[in-house]
């Protein structure tokens, strides 16, 4: 029986936050702070011919103006994926500070910090830009056509960021011939924001040669190796911080936020003050990282019993303007079609493709929500074809534990089979599949399934520290973002060691005393810093061990620590004590974690959905979601039940009405709270998280992760619902009225036509 | 202006002089250093900035600081007492209703008032009355059970 | 955004300080929506002149046959209001989608209808009541809510020399039923796609004396649907009826597309949501007693 592992121990960040003394980038005040305010474009895609600040620098209380004339001419990548990447990828190296191009409405022209926000805004009103527009790309295959404009033509011949990812396994056109039922369509996916609610900021002072910048960047060392590179400093110089709070991030600011941290270091230099930037709810709205947008092309066939044995798809996802993490979501989205099910023959295509909208980049599930809606699109399609219940279909064809799947890595856990099962059981499938009837409201039940990766490939690396008092310090490079992984991290390391949990405080966020860690993304945090903080516990507790029994001169093996106490010897040992005679006489306690092979595992998840259509109004009502999650093991139930519950009402907000519109200048419609409609507090359904626990043998105390799987396959189970309510299976989403009433007329036209016979693939 | 005036804040009179075009939450902020209340949007459309104005939770972010004279004024860092956290904070920590907590005070402070006039809300009464409150962390579940909770301990209390 | 604030108490000092500010001041109700535009539009007001601390402004109360609204009444206090709740029930039900609680204890309903929004929830509710602005200033005068908007986003009172100070609205006689619904993208913080508020008066033997059908989201400000409303005077009220007038609704309104919602999509929403107020006021009607 373990003491930490698997308990619902309170979040050790919770007491800060619920009495408002929690520090936020925000609220950082450093004396002497000048405020900043950033130009932006109104074209989608223009060349600045001229540029003049002078009525800006000559403004009493500014102390800086930033322009490309100015500032580093070196390109990078704003995301940390400049520092970390995986292997054989390129990063879009596409971003300046500024740039004498400007490739969408919002794009930065010219920064000023100033001694007040209101000074440096009437700064920024008298900088005199002439532009030159250029024709702007809005649609990604638009981007891809032969005489399209060139985005980045000063870089590079086409309009890829990176490069293509493909997939191949066995032989995709032989297999689709041998298919006895097929299925293909086009599916539309919309721009969603993560709209978290700190927006993006950041402080940067740079004195005596060194650089401090305070920021909610999810990755505090890919930031600072950001910043060494365009600054040319080296990165020991470089100090990045999260105060240490963030208010949430949902992989907006893996590396810079809104290039607040990169613009807010140079007006530092510039000026010689410390200067901070918070950028407006309609800024982080318009300019900073979106969900990637775009259609994927699904072919999937199988034979007559149901085995899948042919897949094939490609997509085209819109990265607008920069690439940030542009190839890594379209691998990720091929990787996570590819490797829920069996599949002989597969053949995978994707690409980002930049057009003049704002960029898109890391939106938690990064690629793989896309995927599942795509692929369960297709799955849904076929069991209709072949007659078969869709749960049956999704347990036949399922991945199973070392199955040969494209991936680089082992499938070496899964109950998948469990959480299909559990969600089914749960929505009440078989009372209510098929039931919609013929009235104004029509009820209907759907199914999606999924999985995903903790990490990639990525290794982790913590150090842990006996404190004189015999606490126990924990040093890691991540940040805690909101998930309350931290906490988890706190019983792991209680639970390795052996101490009281009370006496683990573990340190985050901060490049300095901290080893390089790629940061909180991906769902790597509990598995990967878990197993190398169990690692560095384990050798911390042979050291002391050790040193306890050449003092009380028996063995080793016969001690243990238990509740912060060395035991079993001669005599008990205060760890505080123990410390202390060791730091004077014989030795210091301290040991590393750090990987010793780079490890994927992956989570897998099943989400059932009810849903009701009111055929008037089209209006979509969710009336619940299961959600069946297999984590491993939880090392803490409710942090993990509160990572699934919010994953699933973003996932709702997706499937139902989110999405950024753009008008034909490259305009953001969706400026604030009130115009973007993600779910607000009424409108929440029931929500049933379901925990199911594979126990993952290479995790930390069997757990996994479950940070972006939470709205993996809710769009897709939503999609469905919609269709066993309606018998319509939309295509695109977020299932809005105005979608689904359209869509419901059409269908009356292809539900008559399919009573006369035909396969009909409904559009 | 220039002119001094007097807020009254969490039970305490604070004397400020101030320019024009303040709102109470940048005052709150920057003058009195009570960081709780955050600026999630500046428009009133976030809740993140609730206070409770007189008994009525307002988005402070958009109340002009001379409006707010004269008010009794609660934030976040008002709801504690020396008896330790309010039964809302308790349970708020207990439930799991906080994650990256940039919400939390907004929200505690409409949880406070909904109970303030509601001794024992409906689910549909706690989310109407939190309706003006976003999150995108939590997707609201464990943020209801702890107003639930805090309810039933304040019944409790009597 | 501002230089001065004031908060004068009565209503003779608020139009004092109007006045001496030469149009260069402005009334301020719960300032949700003017303090948006003066950001947005970066303009500054020398002086904001609250009507927060004007006590009989704040007031809902009875005066012989109308009710009346004070101009500083928020749109939370219209919505708990037991005197709004009993004779003019669409209002409250129309004030409770007002954004989200924070807004409603904060915003006026007149402040509201001034600001012009061509769908704003309140002012099709009283444009359904029969309400008139009750105005001060240089030129005092009443005028109907119907003629409260001068145009898109225009409102036809000059909030830099006058103000609402209470809005009234006949009570209703007789056997009277009146509902407000609306159709938005999310249950709160959500501009209608569709809003409507519709009122039956019913006579003793069941025929209807008088109706009003009043839309939103059509047009650049509430309209009554007056074809509707002759369709239905005089007839005997049933639910075929309504059902009737309802069906021939998309005929005689015009909307535009719009982000939200196309034209189209607005037009098949109407019939369903008439139906569901004129079906709720007709009920309500029936039930009581002449």
């Amino acid at each position: 029986m373990k003491r930490y592992i698997s308990k619902n121990q309170k979040r050790s960040d919770a007491l800060s936050k619920v009495t408002g003394e929690a520090t936020y980038t925000h609220d950082i005040v450093v004396p002497g702070m000048l405020f900043a305010k950033v130009l932006r474009s109104p074209h989608a895609h223009a060349r600045i011919r001229k540029l003049d600040v002078s009525k800006a620098a000559a403004l009493p209380g500014v102390k800086a103006v930033a322009t490309w004339e100015n500032t580093p001419r070196k390109l990078f990548n704003s995301t940390g994926m400049m520092a970390f990447l995986y292997p054989g990828a390129k990063p879009a190296m596409d971003e300046y500070i500024f740039d004498q191009m400007v490739r969408h409405v919002g794009d930065e022209v010219a920064a000023v910090a100033a001694t007040s926000e209101e000074i440096a805004a009437e700064a920024i009103r008298l900088i005199e830009v002439e532009y030159e527009p250029l024709p702007a790309l809005l649609d990604p295959l638009d981007a891809l056509e032969e005489d399209a404009i060139l985005i980045h033509g000063d870089i590079q011949d086409n309009n890829i960021a990176s490069g293509t990812h493909t997939i191949r396994q066995g032989d995709f056109e032989k297999g689709w011939a041998e298919c006895d039922v097929t299925y293909e369509a086009r599916v539309k996916l919309p721009i969603q924001k993560q709209a978290q609610l700190e927006t993006h900021a950041a402080v940067a002072e740079y004195r005596n040669g060194e650089l401090t910048v305070w920021s909610p960047t999810q990755s505090v060392h890919g930031t600072k190796y950001i910043l060494a590179h365009i600054f040319d400093m080296s990165a020991g110089n470089i100090r990045v911080m999260n105060p240490p709070y963030v208010g949430g991030a949902f992989g907006v600011r893996v590396g810079f936020g809104g290039k607040a941290e990169g613009i807010v270091s140079c007006l530092s230099m510039l000026s010689g003050y410390p200067v901070k930037l918070v950028l407006t709810r309609e800024e982080d709205f318009t300019v900073s990282d979106t969900r990637h947008s775009g259609y994927v092309d699904i072919k999937l066939g199988a034979k007559a019993d149901g085995r899948f044995h042919a897949f094939g798809m490609n997509a085209y996802l819109n990265t607008g303007a920069y690439g940030t993490h542009g190839i890594e979501v379209a691998a990720c989205l091929g990787n996570m079609a590819t490797s829920t099910y069996r599949v002989p023959n597969i053949f995978f295509e994707g690409a980002s493709i930049y057009t003049n909208i704002v960029p898109a980049g890391a939106f938690r599930g990064f690629g793989n929500p896309q995927a599942v809606f795509a692929v369960e699109t297709a799955v849904d399609a076929l069991a209709k074809k072949l007659d078969i219940d869709p749960v049956e279909l999704r347990l036949k064809n399922r991945i199973r534990v070392n199955d040969e799947w494209p991936l680089s890595y082992p499938c070496s856990s899964t109950a998948l089979d469990e959480c299909i099962k559990q969600a089914a059981a749960k929505i009440g499938w078989s009372e209510k599949r098929g039931r919609a009837g013929q009235g104004r409201f029509r009820r209907g039940v759907g199914l999606g399934a999924g999985t995903h990766f903790c990490g990639y490939d990525e290794l982790a690396h913590v150090s842990l520290e006996l404190e004189t008092d015999g606490s126990l310090s924990v040093f890691t490079g991540n940040s805690e973002i909101g998930t309350g992984h931290i906490t988890s991290l706190q019983q792991i390391t209680a639970e390795s060691f052996g101490c009281e949990i009370e006496q683990v405080n573990i340190k985050y966020g901060d490049t300095r005393g901290t080893p390089y860690d790629v940061g909180c993304h991906s769902t790597r945090s509990v598995f990967a810093i878990g197993n190398a903080i169990s690692m560095a516990a384990g050798e911390l507790k042979e050291q002391v061990l050790q040193y306890a029994a050449g003092a009380m001169g028996c063995s080793a093996e016969a001690l243990s620590i238990e509740s912060g106490r060395v035991r079993g010897g001669p005599e008990e040992m205060d760890l505080g004590q123990l410390a202390r005679d060791g730091h004077i006489h014989k030795t210091h306690f301290s040991a590393e974690g750090k990987s010793k092979e780079a490890v994927t595992v992956t989570p897998w998840e099943a989400h059932a959905a009810e849903v009701e259509v009111d055929t008037l109004t089209g209006m979509v009502k969710v009336l619940k979601v299961v959600a069946a999650h297999d984590v491993g093991v939880a090392i803490n139930p409710q942090l993990v039940e509160g990572q699934i519950e919010g994953g699933v009402v973003i996932g709702i907000g997706y499937a139902t009405r989110e999405e950024m519109s753009i008008n034909e200048k490259g305009e953001v419609y969706n400026s604030s709270y009130h115009t973007y409609m993600l779910p607000t507090f009424a409108d929440t359904p029931e929500i049933e998280p379901v925990i199911v626990e594979s126990y993952e043998p290479r995790g930390p105390y069997g757990a996994k992760g479950v940070g972006e799987c939470g709205l993996v396959p809710t769009a897709a189970a939503i999609a469905a619902a919609v269709e066993d309510a309606t018998g319509v299976r939309f295509l695109e989403i977020p299932l809005t009225p105005q979608r689904v009433l359209d869509g419901l007329q059409a269908a009356c036209v292809t539900c008559q036509a399919e009573k006369e016979g035909g396969t009909i693939d409904v559009e | 202006m220039g002119e001094q005036y007097v807020l009254k804040v969490n039970g305490k009179e604070y004397a400020l002089r101030t320019g024009g075009g303040q709102m109470l939450a940048d005052v709150l902020r920057d003058e009195l250093h009570l960081i709780g209340t955050k600026k999630g949007c500046c428009q009133g459309e976030c809740g993140a900035c609730t206070v409770i104005l007189d008994g009525k939770a307002v988005n402070s972010c958009m109340i002009p600081v001379a409006k707010a004279v004269g008010a009794d004024i609660l934030t976040i860092e008002g709801l504690q007492t020396e008896d330790g956290l309010h039964p809302l904070q308790k349970a708020f920590i207990e439930e799991g209703a906080v994650q990256c907590g940039f919400c939390t005070p907004g929200m505690i402070m409409s949880a406070k008032a909904l109970l303030d006039e509601e001794a024992n809300p409906t689910s549909a009464q706690i989310q109407e009355a939190l309706s003006g409150n976003i999150c995108r962390c939590t997707g609201y579940v464990k943020i209801e059970k702890a107003v639930q909770k805090a309810s039933e301990e304040l019944r409790k209390e009597g | 955004m501002w230089n001065e604030f004031e908060s004068p108490q009565s209503v003779q000092d608020a139009l004092v300080i109007l006045e001496k500010h030469g149009g260069n001041a402005r009334v301020m109700g719960g300032g949700t929506d003017l303090l948006m535009q003066l950001k947005s539009k970066r303009q500054t007001v020398e002086c904001l002149v609250s009507t927060g601390k004007i006590a009989s402004m704040k007031e809902i109360r009875l005066e012989g046959e109308k009710l009346v609204i004070g101009g500083a009444a928020c749109a939370m206090q219209v919505q708990k209001d037991p005197l709004v709740r009993q004779y003019v029930p669409m209002l409250a039900q129309a004030c409770a989608k007002l954004g989200a609680p924070q807004i409603r204890n904060a915003a006026t309903l007149a402040g509201n209808v001034v600001t012009a929004k061509p769908a704003a929830d309140s002012a099709v509710a009283l444009t359904a009541s029969d309400a008139v602005l009750e105005i001060l200033g240089p030129t005092p005068r009443s005028i109907p809510l119907i003629d409260a908007y001068a145009g898109l986003m225009q409102s036809a009172v000059d909030s830099t020399k006058e103000m609402v100070v209470a809005i009234e609205i006949p009570l209703p006689t007789g056997r009277y039923g009146s509902h407000f619904a609306r159709i938005a993208s999310r249950r709160a913080a959500a501009l209608p796609i569709l809003n409507a508020a519709a009122a039956l008066c019913l006579d003793d033997d069941g025929n209807i004396t008088k109706s009003r059908v009043v839309v939103g989201g059509v047009g650049p400000s509430p309209q009554r649907l007056y074809t509707l409303e002759d369709m239905l005077q005089g007839q005997r009220g049933t639910i075929d009826l309504i059902e009737q007038v309802c069906g021939a609704s998309p005929d005689h309104v015009h909307p535009r597309d719009s982000i939200r919602s196309s034209a189209a999509a607005r037009k098949g929403l109407l019939p369903g949501l008439l139906k569901k107020c004129l079906l709720s006021s007709f009920e309500m009607a029936t039930k009581k007693e002449g």
